[in-house]
Formats: C-alpha cells, structure tokens, sequence
C-alpha cells in the first residue's frame, strides 16, 4: 500500500512539474522526460509488476492531458516499465553506470515506440526527431541516476548527519 | 536460451506475463477505438484530465503565487526607467487611437451609404493558462475554463497579439484543452493582407513554427506581408493576425513555400480569450455557402485555399512588436482589423477535407 502511495505520487508531482513548474518557470516544455524517469525508478526498486502498472497509470494520465491519442504513451511507457523492471531483477544495475544505461535505452524504448505508433495511427507520423530523443535520454539518464542515488542515500545521509549534530551537541555540553 | 546462476534470464512469473500481455492489449484496444471511430475515448480522457486538470490548477495556483511574490516584490529594482518609457509609449498611442477612430468612425458612415453588413466584435471571455502539454511532441495548452464556463470544442482562442489556437477534445467541467496554431495537426484558413492571395496556415516542426500551404507560384507574397484569419474554416473569426511571412520560395510544384513567423508568443501566454460570441457579421456570408463542418482533433486542415478579394493595408495593423509577456488581469476585447468599405463579399467556396 504505502509502495502503491509513494509511486502514485511520485508520478503526480513528475506530472506537474513537467506541465505546470516547468512551463511558468521556464515557458515551455523541458526536455526530460520526469514521467518515465519516476517509472523507471519505480521498476528498478519495485520489479517488473509495479514497473508495468506504473507505467500504465503515468501513460494514460500523460495521454490524459495531452493532445494525443489516449493510450500511445500508456503503451510504451507499461512496455518501458516492465522490461526496465525486468532488467532490474536479472541483472546488477546499482551502480551508477549500468543504471544510467537503463534510463538510458529505457527512454530510447519508449521513444522508438511511442513515434513507432504515431507513424502507423498518423499519415504523416511525428516524424524522427533523434537529435532530440538522444538529448532526452542522456538528460533523463542524468536526472534518473541522481534521484536514485537521492531516494537510495538520502535517508541514511540525514540519520547520520542528525547523529553527528547531536553527539557535537552532546560533547559542547560537557 | 539466456541463462545466468540463478536460472534462464526471462524467466519470470506468469501472472506477471499475464498482466503485461493484458496491459497491451487493453492499450491497443484503446488506440483503436479512437483511430478508427475519431471520436476519441471521450468518457475515460475526460475523466482522468479533469482530476488531474484540478491538481494541475491548483499546481499553477501555487507557482504563480511564488513566481509572483519575486516579481511583484523583489525584482522590481530598476523599473522607474522602463515605466517613464512605457508611459510615453502610451501618450504616443494615444494620439494614434484617436487617429484610428476618426478612420473607423469614417468607414462607418461609408458603410452605412454603402448598406454593406457591419462588422462586430466577437464576444470573448478571458481564461488563464495553467499548463502545457506533457508530451513536447504536441503543442497544447490546458486553460482554467471548462464546460461549466461555456466552453465548447473548437471555439477559437485569442490573445491580444493574434491568433493562438482552438479548444479540441470535450472540455472538463473547469478546464480545457486548447491546441495551439503551431502544432502540426492544427491549421487554418488564412489570407495574406497585402495582397488578398489565400491558403491555409498549418504547424510545422521547423525553425519557423508555421507555414501557408496553396498559395499559387503566381501569387505575389513578399516577406514581412501580414497573414490574417480568413474565416472560411468555420472556427477562426475573420481579421485576426497570425504572423508575418519570414521566407517564401518558388515551390516545386504550382504553390509557393511559405514560412511564417507567428505574432503571439507561445512560450510565454498567461491569458487568452475565448470567442464565445457570433463571429463578425462580414465573414457570414462566405461561411454560410461554404457550411463546413468543424475540423476533428486528427483532420484539422480541413479548408482549400480561398481567395479573397484583394484588400488595401489598414492603418490599424502594426508592425509585429516583441511579444510581451501578457498581464495578468483580462485584457479588452480585441479589436479586429477592419475591412475596407468597398471590399466585396468573398466568393463562397467549399472546403474540402483533407485527410
């Protein structure tokens, strides 16, 4: 239940900020991908079922609120999800680079799948905008990695950092 | 087979397979209900963008408080200047406005000798832009304004500087859905001012975000000419700005390649108007012969070039100025270009959908 929470509101704050921070701060769309980058991590720490139904949800709120077809990035970000998730399970993927090749060739998956689908719905598709997928994925491999590490260390860094400040606490008393 | 020390590498639990084999499946279900229906799945996209549409205004809420206290209160160091600059912008158009309606008090009076129709304000009303599209893929934009307002699909959005786009899809009881003028699926009818020659104006994924298709070889287009709302697509009000013509070339086959710079600034819209009224009484008659049917979200560009009677420049229509960021309370109805008294109705002409 609490996983089921923390993905789901993961995947609503990744919404907004790509949507609502991201266009008033910055007046257009930012370039990462924060959607699939929250399912991803969530294959990564959960396995390939809560990577796929994640990626389901993220997708149809994406298509949701988009101006495209509802289920196209439904489609490939469950694809995403699950084989990131699969991944995850087979092999070591806790360091920083086989994870970062994961964000890496997840986006790519998601990416070929998602023109893939539009070029046979569309008459003339997306078209092939790779320059811009390559930006996407070594950005969404960047940002992926660092949430990581954070959601991964950060807990650990706090508890040791609040014990140091009191032992210093402790030892100033004296 | 892949195999590692723990067993075969794709080996995992079949209700896993199960469920992911289903996922699929119900994905591409969906996809082909709307491609093959062009309805679109209106109860389940309505659904979840209207839940999501309240945290996203709720989202925007909060942003626009924050980014507003920094502007409203700490960056304004050194405005004085650029306020004595303004306010002397604002004394010089003054003069002009007065200029402007002797002009438009005078092609009133001409109208009226001429018994020619006159040509109304569409009524509007004033939204907020919340968000932007998830997918950088489309060019939309979610507004605060819904069903509950009045909204319906495919009425045309506004700003003070031009057109910017048409709701698509059914809109959520307190928001909607507005695909801008720049996405590659939108089009519209379009004339260029100068000299009447007609087309339509699409999206493009270029460095100039727009073009103007079926403008013959012959026609004379020179760069920097206005391209204006012809209103034969049945959405768009005649006599709205859509931007200046940045490059046309002799095309390959018998129509020009043209590119336009778009007058609004996409990137920075807070505020829109919605018309919501009758569009102006001048472009009737030429709509009421055409009737065309309002474009679906997949088929916009729906309109064969129309070719209105050539026009003389208004004195109204400024040179395309830096676009502002829009202020944030309502602006005024806007005002669209007048046409000159003696122009004849535009010949009517049937658009043809285009698939």
């Amino acid at each position: 239940m609490t996983r089921l929470l923390l993905a789901g509101a993961a995947i609503v704050a990744a919404l907004m900020l790509q949507t609502v921070v991201g266009y008033q701060l910055f007046g257009r769309v930012i370039a990462i991908d924060l959607v699939l980058v929250v399912v991803v991590a969530t294959a990564l720490f959960y396995g390939p079922t809560a990577g796929m139904v994640s990626g389901t949800v993220a997708g149809l709120c994406q298509d949701a609120l988009s101006g495209g077809v509802l289920g196209v990035a439904g489609l490939a970000k469950t694809l995403a999800g699950f084989v990131a998730g699969v991944v995850a399970t087979q092999f070591i993927v806790s360091s920083v680079i086989p994870r970062g090749v994961v964000f890496f060739a997840m986006t790519w998956l998601h990416g070929v799948c998602f023109l893939g689908l539009y070029a046979m719905i569309e008459r003339h598709g997306i078209g092939r905008p790779w320059r811009q997928l390559l930006v996407q994925s070594l950005l969404n491999a960047a940002v992926g990695v660092l949430a990581t590490r954070i959601i991964e260390r950060g807990p650990e860094w706090w508890r040791r950092r609040q014990y140091t400040r009191r032992a210093e606490g402790r030892r100033l008393v004296r | 087979m892949l195999t590692n020390d723990r067993g075969p590498v794709l080996e995992f639990q079949k209700r896993t397979g199960y469920l992911l084999v289903a996922a699929l499946l119900g994905h591409l279900l969906l996809i082909s209900a709307q491609v093959s229906s062009q309805q679109g799945a209106s109860v389940l996209e309505t659904t979840i963008f209207g839940a999501l549409s309240r945290v996203q205004a709720l989202t925007a809420w909060v942003t626009q408080g924050v980014t507003g206290a920094w502007g409203n209160y700490v960056a304004l160091k050194g405005h004085r200047a650029r306020a004595d600059a303004l306010q002397l912008q604002v004394d010089r158009l003054g003069v002009e406005l007065q200029h402007a309606n002797s002009q438009a008090r005078r092609a009133e009076q001409l109208e009226q000798l001429l018994h020619l129709q006159r040509t109304e304000l569409p009524a509007t009303m004033a939204a907020r832009v919340i968000a932007a599209d998830p997918a950088a893929a489309f060019r939309t934009v979610t507004i605060d304004k819904g069903a509950s307002d009045g909204v319906r699909r495919d009425m045309a959005v506004l700003s003070p500087l031009g057109v910017v786009g048409r709701v698509i899809d059914e809109p959520a009881a307190h928001a909607a859905k507005v695909q801008l003028i720049i996405d590659r699926n939108a089009g519209a009818g379009a004339f260029i001012d100068r000299t009447g020659a007609g087309g339509v104006v699409v999206g493009a994924d270029s460095d100039a975000p727009l073009r103007m298709e079926y403008v013959s070889n012959l026609s004379d287009v020179a760069i920097g000419d206005l391209v204006m709302t012809s209103g034969l697509d049945g959405i768009y009000p005649r006599g709205y700005v859509i931007g200046r013509i940045e490059k046309a070339e002799r095309g390959s086959s018998i129509y020009k390649l043209i590119a336009i710079r778009p007058r609004v600034d996409f990137s920075s819209l807070d505020t829109v108007l919605l018309v919501t009224g009758p569009q102006p009484a001048a472009a009737l008659p030429a709509r009421t012969a055409a009737a065309p049917g309002p474009a679906t979200a997949t088929t916009p560009r729906a309109s064969t070039p129309v070719t209105p009677a050539p026009r003389q420049a208004s004195p109204l229509q400024t040179p395309a100025a830096p676009a502002p960021r829009q202020s944030s309370p309502p602006p005024a109805p806007l005002t669209p270009t007048p046409r000159p008294s003696t122009t004849p109705p535009t010949p009517p002409t049937t658009p043809a959908p285009v698939p």
